[in-house]
């Protein structure tokens, strides 16, 4: 079936982000509300 | 963290695409951001959180090689004098590439430039779409400005509008990118409406972007090249399978993308009315303080009204309300239900079942 190749470069970008992530700062986690899905308020907490 | 996209010439073009979506709004003069305001733009944004360690600056425009080298000479020359936090900086462009000579080529490699280039396909395809203001097709200019830059080794990623033009020709676009040495594209839907919110004649519906991208993703798949890639169905794919989306129309993280316009304005993403999430000058303002702005707060809490109902759908994860530039109504000025949701949500339950196929005959 065609498409392995492909996704199987996929995954192997997927461990490899995973391990970086693990090392590296969270890029956009001081971004106030940048990624608050809950539908509160409190997006504007870290002003 | 910001990634400030900056339009050095606001949205002045040397080309005349059909479906430019600066057409009726802004004036066609060239105004290119002055010295002073790139001094101040450069240095802020280098000296704003010192523990970050890197920064994207993303040139567009408009056309951003009309702005001229001696324009991102001085660009290269800020960085290096602001950059006192060591940070690892990117320069990205976005061009359509008809400027593009040896002169243009040698600056563009020599510094490092991540270059995107826009071709919508083949010379037929790409002439009705991108014409010069005279009307003569830009296909020619294009081809041999990426030549230019692949001759020096430069392999530019290209974004490619797909428009009625594009309908059925979804092998033939395929193959074209392939045969010039193309191995990284990205076919974006054009969505542009009169001022009734009606489709102009050369827009796709949603559904007809599903169907287009369903068959790039089968041709994709048959040639099974994991050095090629199409860049939003690769995001797609990624998401499927639990990686972490850093795509703007995928990452949810819309207000991290700010505009920055050739006189200093600070707005959200082009996409939205800029006046309406206006941010203030880059000239009097801190980047720390574009938190407190009322621009910045509004668009953060109208980005998360327009994703309170997708907080159950099972594809939230993919897509974190997609492009909100489907959730905006610019004839209306409200925001609404993404338009493309319905048909994202097909093309992600497509892509997935292919997955699934391909990993069970493959075990």
């Amino acid at each position: 079936m065609s498409g392995k190749n492909i996704i199987e470069k996929i995954m192997g970008e997927i461990i490899v982000e995973e391990k970086q992530n693990e090392k590296e700062e969270d890029f956009y986690k001081d971004t106030p509300g940048y990624n608050d899905h809950s539908g509160d308020d409190d997006h504007n907490k870290s002003d | 963290m910001f990634v400030p996209t900056i339009k050095v010439v606001s949205s002045f073009c040397n080309l005349d695409c059909i479906y430019c979506y600066y057409k009726n709004k802004h004036v066609q003069t060239r105004n290119i951001m002055s010295t002073e305001v790139l001094k101040s733009f450069v240095k802020r944004f280098l000296l704003f959180e010192k523990e970050k360690r890197s920064i994207n600056f993303v040139w567009h425009g408009g056309e951003p090689l009309t702005a001229g080298i001696n324009f991102y000479k001085k660009v290269l020359s800020f960085q290096e004098e602001f950059n006192i936090y060591k940070k690892n900086i990117r320069n990205s462009i976005q061009t359509n590439g008809t400027l593009i000579n040896d002169k243009w080529a040698n600056f563009l490699v020599t510094n490092n430039f991540s270059v995107g280039l826009s071709i919508d396909g083949t010379e037929n395809i790409h002439n009705l779409n991108r014409p010069r203001k005279m009307g003569a097709g830009s296909f020619q200019s294009t081809i041999k400005g990426l030549k230019k830059l692949q001759q020096k080794g430069k392999y530019p990623s290209v974004i490619l509008v797909v428009t009625k033009n594009s309908l059925g020709k979804e092998e033939e676009i395929f193959r074209f990118f392939i045969e010039n040495e193309v191995n990284n594209f990205h076919p974006k839907e054009c969505y542009e409406t009169d001022t009734n919110g009606q489709l102009l004649p050369f827009s796709i519906t949603p559904e007809e972007y599903t169907e287009f991208m369903k068959k790039m993703f089968d041709l994709w798949m048959e040639i099974d090249n994991p050095n090629i890639k199409i860049r939003n169905l690769n995001q797609i794919l990624k998401g499927i399978m639990g990686g972490t989306l850093s795509l703007c129309e995928f990452s949810g993280h819309c207000i991290s993308f700010l505009t920055i316009e050739y006189d200093g304005s600070i707005g959200a993403c082009d996409s939205f009315p800029a006046r309406k999430y206006y941010i203030g000058n880059i000239k009097d303002i801190e980047i720390e303080d574009i938190f407190r702005t009322d621009g910045y707060k509004n668009l953060v809490r109208d980005i998360q009204n327009s994703r309170k109902d997708c907080f159950g759908c099972s594809w939230f994860k993919i897509c974190n309300g997609g492009c909100l530039r489907h959730s905006y109504d610019n004839t209306k000025n409200i925001w609404v239900k993404n338009r493309f949701c319905e048909s994202k949500k097909t093309l992600f339950s497509y892509i997935k079942k292919r997955v699934c196929e391909i990993q069970i005959n493959n075990k």
